[in-house]
């Protein structure tokens, strides 16, 4: 047997999109690139899906993911997002650090429905995708969680091992409308 | 088939969101059943042309696996249910 005490404890975390070209300038539709947020994906426990959302209900940057499941969000990676709400929601609910496995994409602009249009197959229209929904959609084959934040802002979730192709994917969508890309932070 | 499934979980998305899982009325024999009753549940299908009941994974959103009713005649979808609840509910 091998001694594991004498692997490296501290990694290098890198962000997937860490090497890609941004853009010099900021045009009106804009694609931000999270610099490192904390995430947290809640399943509930069996039966618990009610006092989960009742809890969730109360807190910010808590998005719909499907049945029984939320995802929460905070912009700062200090927040310890998933060890706090795993001890507020106790055995309700399972409680998974997704901070360093998602990359947080913010595209903003008065074409952003357009831009989503060429890629996701939902209707946007802001009477039927309301401020606050939000749904895991396919976009170019990639299974990404779309959320509507604002009233032109989206907000999009994915795997970090589909960052690259994502961002590639978003950018052939945006070209029309010269949309920009840039890293927060 | 139809462009659009409703999924009683995320509403209607198109059907490339949707993967096919076969047929949902078959029904598992008993472990001590006869030869021709398990080569029936593996291999028989019938193919009628007109309704179909049907399990349908909704991979890419909820991931939930549904009971999908559709008619291959006319393309028309005709009900959508979370296969779980329709379990439960010994429907299907």
């Amino acid at each position: 047997m091998s001694d594991l005490s004498s692997l490296p404890v501290a990694f290098d975390w890198q962000h997937p999109l860490s090497a890609i070209l941004t853009s010099d300038v900021r045009a009106v539709d804009h694609l931000e690139i999270l610099a490192r947020p904390s995430i947290a994906r809640v399943i509930a426990a069996a039966g618990e899906s009610v006092a989960v959302a009742a809890i969730l209900g109360g807190m910010a940057g808590v998005r719909a993911a499907g049945p029984q499941e939320w995802i929460v969000l905070d912009d700062d990676p200090q927040a310890a997002l998933p060890a706090r709400l795993a001890e507020r929601l106790g055995s309700l609910a399972f409680v998974l650090d997704a901070g360093d496995g998602e990359v947080c994409l913010r595209l903003s602009g008065p074409h952003c429905r357009r831009i989503l249009a060429k890629g996701v197959g939902l209707d946007l229209h802001p009477d039927v995708f309301g401020l606050g929904d939000g749904g895991f959609v396919l976009c170019h084959a990639i299974r990404m969680h779309l959320s509507r934040t604002g009233d032109n802002l989206f907000e999009i979730l994915a795997p970090r091992s589909y960052a690259t192709s994502l961002l590639d994917a978003l950018k052939r969508m945006g070209r029309e409308f010269d949309l920009s890309v840039g890293l927060s932070g | 088939m139809a462009s659009l499934i409703s999924c009683p979980h995320c509403g209607p998305r198109p059907k490339e969101e949707f993967a096919v899982r076969g047929d949902a009325t078959l029904l598992r024999p008993a472990p001590e059943a006869s030869d021709e009753a398990w080569h029936a549940y593996v291999y028989l299908r019938a193919n009628p042309r007109g309704v179909h009941v049907e399990h349908w994974q909704h991979v890419g959103g909820c991931r939930r696996f549904l009971v999908v009713e559709r008619n291959t005649l006319t393309h028309d979808v005709l009900s959508v249910a979370d296969a779980a609840e329709v379990a439960q509910g010994g429907a299907a």
